[in-house]
């Protein structure tokens, strides 16, 4: 487990112990969540400073991170109701808005990679969302997220397709309309409209033709 | 009093804004529902193969897909598919752990 893309798995059985309530998944899944804030004696040095200050060793600032690291911490939380998780996830959270959100509200795929890659920004868009669905509004970093989330929101906005969909740099026009990045867009965009004040009242209405087909009936 | 009407009507406002966007989630046409569009997807877990990371472990399209299948068995109340889902993660359990990343 040394690795976003392996400790990711522990969500998995860490939702099937709160569906089933055999410990077993809880024991399954609950190392994938500790092993990530636990530093392996051979990391190498920028991995034992990001645990230094607090954060993942497995941080590398990618925004696939962002959904690969919030919802194993999350669920880790919602298992076992204990607000380390959380509080770490949220901590992780707000680092990589400060760090690679763009004035646009949109993100680059990783600082030295400055496109808006479509799944990528869905994956910060489902992961900002589905933190904030769990996140206590006392904690010290849920406004920073807030306003991120808020950002990016109004932005996306202003990139939908006619079709309804995005495209798979955001950005580009001449791009392909791209599935997986809208689905996650319209999750986030649904969850803030039934969520009471997750959205200023301007920005509670919903793209003129949101993401999935029923909505362009 | 005109005054506190105008108040009294600005406060209700967003509530009833609010309501007419949440109407846009409801009413979906036949084929369209969130029901049967998840049915589709969540059903694919039961007969499509793994698609294993590297040919040995579940990687994170599967792990997503297989906890989006286990929303909706939760939310529809399908024991049946919530039985598949469970029993086919089995074999990551100890003392095989076949499967899951290490």
């Amino acid at each position: 487990m040394n690795h976003v893309d392996l400790n990711m798995f522990g969500s998995l059985p860490l939702t099937l112990w709160q569906l089933t309530k055999d410990r077993r998944y809880l024991n399954l899944g609950l190392p994938y969540a500790q092993t990530q804030w636990q530093v392996p004696a051979d990391a190498r040095p920028e991995e034992k400073a990001w645990a230094d200050k607090g954060y993942s060793w497995q941080t590398r600032l990618w925004i696939d991170d962002m959904y690969m690291i919030t919802i194993v911490q999350t669920q880790a939380y919602k298992a076992t109701g204990d607000p380390v998780y959380i509080n770490r996830a949220a901590k992780e959270m707000a680092l990589y808005l400060d760090e690679l959100q763009r004035p646009n509200g949109l993100f680059y795929h990783a600082p030295d990679v400055p496109f808006y890659w479509g799944r990528g920004n869905g994956w910060m868009a489902a992961g900002v969302t589905e933190l904030l669905r769990y996140l206590p509004p006392a904690n010290p970093h849920y406004a920073r997220i807030m306003k991120g989330y808020r950002a990016m929101m109004a932005s996306l906005k202003n990139y939908q397709q006619p079709s309804g969909m995005w495209n798979q740099l955001v950005d580009e026009p001449g791009c392909w309309a791209e599935t997986s990045g809208s689905a996650m867009f319209a999750y986030a965009f649904i969850t803030g409209v039934k969520k009471a004040g997750w959205m200023p009242l301007l920005m509670a209405r919903l793209p003129a033709k949101p993401g999935w087909p029923w909505w362009a009936m | 009093m005109y005054k506190r009407s105008i108040i009294f009507l600005a406060m209700w406002l967003p509530a009833l804004l609010a309501g007419a966007q949440k109407n846009v989630l409801t009413g979906f046409p036949k084929g369209y529902t969130p029901e049967e569009v998840g049915r589709l997807i969540a059903y694919r877990m039961v007969y499509s193969k793994h698609a294993l990371h590297a040919g040995k472990w579940i990687g994170y399209p599967e792990t997503f897909f297989w906890t989006g299948a286990l929303h909706y068995a939760q939310l529809t109340n399908d024991k049946l598919l919530l039985g598949f889902l469970e029993k086919d993660l089995s074999p990551c359990l100890p003392p095989k752990r076949s499967c899951c990343p290490l």
